[in-house]
């Protein structure tokens, strides 16, 4: 008790020497430290409260497995799209890359077929896949379709005025005037 | 502007070949040359009226080699130790009572075949966590939560083994589909068949472990690759070029960093005297620069430095095949797991 | 000098092992803690030290056997009341002098016992078998003996002593700005950048506009994805145009993680999670606080990509999932070291990169 008083002695003191020098407003709180030697009130010990955790099981796409520990009462996750297969985190992946590999030829079948969105404009030809003469005049007909492609692709816009009409000569490049 | 201030710096240095220090090499001596000119100039003198008095005679020059530790890191987490074993295992026991419960409902709605699945569960194994055996923290038996002799259940692959039946049975038990079982694929051992083999020329032994490179010359003994540094070569540019004589081309490398992690001076017995330049030399100095492997393997059918043959070593089994004095330069800068 | 000078003469003379070499080799006879000499000296210490684990000596199979806790204290005819053998914390803290003391929060008798770690995570191995060590090495910046580094200006400016009143005062910050950046000190094997702790933070502003169920499901949200329980904040500013008044509306979540969450929170967010976002670059390179603290937002329907919601996403109200920010607070000093650490932790980083 007496450290007690003591210390609200000293705390009294050092207001009243300030008082001295400023005048206290009537509002402002005495600003004093408050050394806790003892605290004579009990400060309740909460127990943390953290939320229960389960073992998982993490599968990788590429079969490659880990344990962590999560909220979520599931004992495995198999994941799908991971940093094992995607592009992001293999940049030198072929494998990932969007290219658009033609191996066994049915994509390239396909457009011969029905063609490309931008030579709608062109003749279809009949196609009959087991006349090997028609698909020969077929390959032929791609061919020159490809060289008209050469030309058209830089005026691909022109395409959507110019459907289903007579096929209009590429109009001049002009040269820029200054 | 770079190369203008580059080309002005070794001007500098030329003109000042008194600062010149044989104990320092050349890079350091450009930086040295960068420090105020005032500062430099008193040095100067004091450096050459040392060096004058303390070697009298040419000192024998040293080689400088450049080597490689190509380095495979670890690709699965290490095997844990008894006692974290026995440690985790005692906290996830001492977490049951201290966490808050789990909330059944947020996870399972009643009256689902995934709720009464997860109570039959709940019964059997007595709490919701799968990887701790039979407890339950809230009954009279609680205080028993310590494990007996022989007890399987701190074993981290029982652990596994305990969430992959787990899943399966909660598979089972929900799908319509009585006749079909489900199976679920188990991990990937841990010891591969290179393991077992103890092929050392494989990379995917010891995958807990990092794994270095490690070349045997024609004349038997072992040691990283390393070459000379030829002239107007950086010490990188020369550990790369090691590397491709080498060990081969094919491999998918990555240089860590421009500087050294290590060095070993290697001293024959009598200092030979080079005959082109009359310089004598003293032994060579081997500085490794450090490189890991991300894809390939190494190939010694075309190698230009007259080796023989190469292993994929952990550090323990380093010790083993390199010369005692060579292994206590490196060791340092080896990695523990 | 000269008399220690060995003659070559002499050195060709004598077998090498008698001989010291030309050169000095004290780098021969450096010795380390690794080595065995210290472990010579220190044998009579370690030999009174177990040689083998208590865990892997063999134990005779009757005594294991016949070991069985339950059935010995079921076979007791009389129990001890709980408190002859239980302690129990008391509830209270009542000060040093009080005679009932609480037992130390490391005690796991202690009300604030945390028990833990669980497991060793994958992404902590990570780091310390692979990462660290590339990094110091990477950061290496070689100084040449006899090097001095020149010296730098001063980081608070002094007043030039032009008028009377600048005795005494206290220095001025730098220019064109208060802020003192901090001090990048070379990285050393005792300061290669670390992972500190993770910060997930959300602001709910529906909570303040609407109702506070807003605030609950963000809360739960982020507690699933975190594994620890968040705080609550209310709002420091006043937004006028969604009502919120500074001091009165709860409106952010926050939760920290350290240490064992924390690293199994990053390998969840690097390996399953930030992958499947649609359309991600990676990290805008201009973020980061310029003292190595690196924040990104996450959108709803990418915090609902975490396993640990989509377990039960049902049960998440519709469109009540929050985003959030998550900011990696690691021990770098800048932000190049803090970049150089994440993204070598798997993180990837887009766009104009801004040190």
């Amino acid at each position: 008790m007496s450290m007690h008083t003591s210390l609200r002695r000293t705390a009294a003191t050092i207001t009243n020497s300030t008082t001295t020098i400023l005048p206290r407003l009537p509002t402002q709180p005495t600003a004093t430290t408050f050394i806790c030697s003892q605290c004579r009130h009990a400060t309740l010990l909460r127990r943390p409260k953290r939320p229960y955790t389960f073992t998982q099981l993490i599968t990788l796409s590429d079969g490659s497995t880990f344990t962590h520990r999560t909220t979520s009462p599931a004992p495995i996750y198999r994941s799908t799209r991971d940093t094992r297969n995607s592009l992001l985190w293999n940049p030198s992946s072929s494998k990932l890359m969007n290219v658009e590999d033609d191996e066994a030829g049915r994509l390239a079948a396909f457009r011969a077929r029905f063609g490309r969105g931008y030579d709608v404009n062109t003749p279809a030809e009949p196609v009959d896949p087991k006349d090997a003469a028609a698909v020969k005049e077929k390959e032929a007909a791609a061919k020159a379709q490809a060289d008209a492609e050469q030309e058209e692709e830089d005026n691909l816009l022109d395409l959507i005025s110019s459907f289903g009409q007579n096929e209009a000569p590429p109009p001049e490049k002009k040269p820029f005037k200054k | 502007m770079s190369s203008g201030s580059n080309g002005a710096r070794r001007m500098v240095s030329l003109l000042r070949p008194s600062i010149v220090d044989p104990g320092v090499c050349r890079s350091c001596q450009e930086t040295l040359g960068r420090r105020s000119y005032a500062s430099a100039a008193p040095a100067a003198t004091e450096t050459t009226s040392t060096s004058a008095s303390t070697t009298p005679v040419v000192k024998p020059a040293y080689t400088i080699n450049a080597g490689v530790v190509l380095s495979r890191p670890p690709q699965i987490t290490r095997d844990l130790e008894p006692f974290e074993k026995s440690y985790y295992f005692y906290q996830k026991r001492l977490n049951e009572r201290l966490a808050l419960p789990f909330t059944k409902y947020f996870y399972f709605k009643r009256g689902t075949p995934a709720d009464e699945d997860w109570k039959k569960k709940i019964l059997e194994r007595r709490t919701a966590a799968r990887d701790i055996g039979k407890y339950n923290a809230y009954d009279s038996e609680a205080w028993n939560d310590e494990l007996l002799l022989g007890a399987k259940e701190s074993e981290p692959e029982h652990q596994v083994e305990m969430l992959l039946q787990d899943a399966e049975s909660t598979a089972n038990a929900t799908s319509q589909d009585t006749s079909k079982k489900e199976e679920i694929p188990r991990p990937f051992p841990r010891v591969t068949e290179a393991d077992k083999k103890n092929d050392q020329k494989s990379l995917d032994r010891l995958l807990s472990r990092t794994l270095y490179l490690l070349v045997q010359s024609k004349e038997g003994h072992w040691k990283f690759p390393s070459s000379p540094v030829e002239s107007g070569e950086t010490l990188r540019l020369a550990a790369e070029r090691t590397l491709a004589q080498s060990a081969g081309v094919n491999m998918n490398t990555w240089m860590v960093g421009y500087h050294p992690v290590g060095w070993h001076a290697y001293n024959p017995p009598r200092a030979k005297s080079d005959k082109q330049t009359e310089v004598e030399v003293a032994g060579s100095k081997i500085f490794f620069l450090k490189s890991r492997i991300m894809a390939g393997q190494a190939d010694l059918s075309v190698n230009t430095q007259n080796l023989k043959d190469f292993k994929w070593l952990s550090k323990e089994e380093l010790s083993k095949y390199l010369n005692t004095q060579y292994y206590s330069n490196i060791k340092n800068m080896l990695a523990d797991r | 000098m000269a008399a220690r000078e060995p003659s070559r003469f002499l050195s060709r003379a004598l077998p090498r092992a008698s001989v010291p070499s030309i050169r000095p080799q004290g780098f021969l006879s450096r010795r380390n803690v690794s080595d065995e000499a210290p472990s010579r000296r220190l044998s009579d210490h370690l030999s009174e030290l177990e040689s083998a684990s208590s865990l892997s000596t063999p134990v005779p199979d009757s005594a294991a056997q016949s070991f069985d806790p339950v059935a010995r204290a079921k076979a007791r005819k009389t129990q001890l009341p709980r408190g002859r053998y239980q302690f129990r914390s008391p509830k209270y803290d009542r000060g040093p002098l009080h005679p009932h003391q609480p037992p130390p929060a490391s005690d796991p008798s202690s009300r604030l016992f945390v028990p833990g770690p669980f497991s060793a995570p994958r992404a902590e191995q990570t780091y310390d078998a692979t990462v660290a060590a590339d990094i110091m090495s990477l950061c290496y910046v070689h100084t040449p003996p006899g090097f001095t580094p020149p010296p730098k200006a001063p980081r608070l400016r002094e007043w030039d002593d032009s008028s009377p009143y600048h005795k005494n005062r206290v220095l001025r910050g730098p220019r064109g700005g208060d802020v003192l950046r901090l001090l990048r000190k070379p990285i050393k094997f005792n300061n290669i950048p670390e992972i500190e702790r993770i910060t997930i933070h959300s602001y709910v502003n529906k909570a303040a506009t609407e109702n506070s169920s807003w605030l609950h499901v963000a809360g739960i949200a982020v507690q699933a994805i975190s594994n620890v329980r968040v705080e609550t904040f209310k709002s420091k500013t006043s937004v006028a145009n969604w009502g919120i008044v500074p001091g009165r509306d709860s409106v952010a979540v926050k939760a920290e993680l350290y240490g064992e969450n924390m690293y199994h929170f990053l390998g969840k967010l690097v390996d399953v999670v930030l992958p499947r976002i649609k359309d991600w670059e990676g990290v805008k390179g201009t973020s980061g606080d310029s003292s190595g603290n690196i924040t990104f937002g996450m959108e709803p329907e990418n915090v609902a990509l975490f396993p640990e919601i989509e377990v039960n996403y049902d049960m998440y109200p519709p469109k009540m999932i929050p985003g959030c920010h998550i900011t990696l607070h690691t021990s770098a000093r800048t932000d190049k070291d803090a970049r150089l650490l994440l993204s070598a932790m798997g993180i990837p980083f887009y766009g104009k990169i801004v040190n």
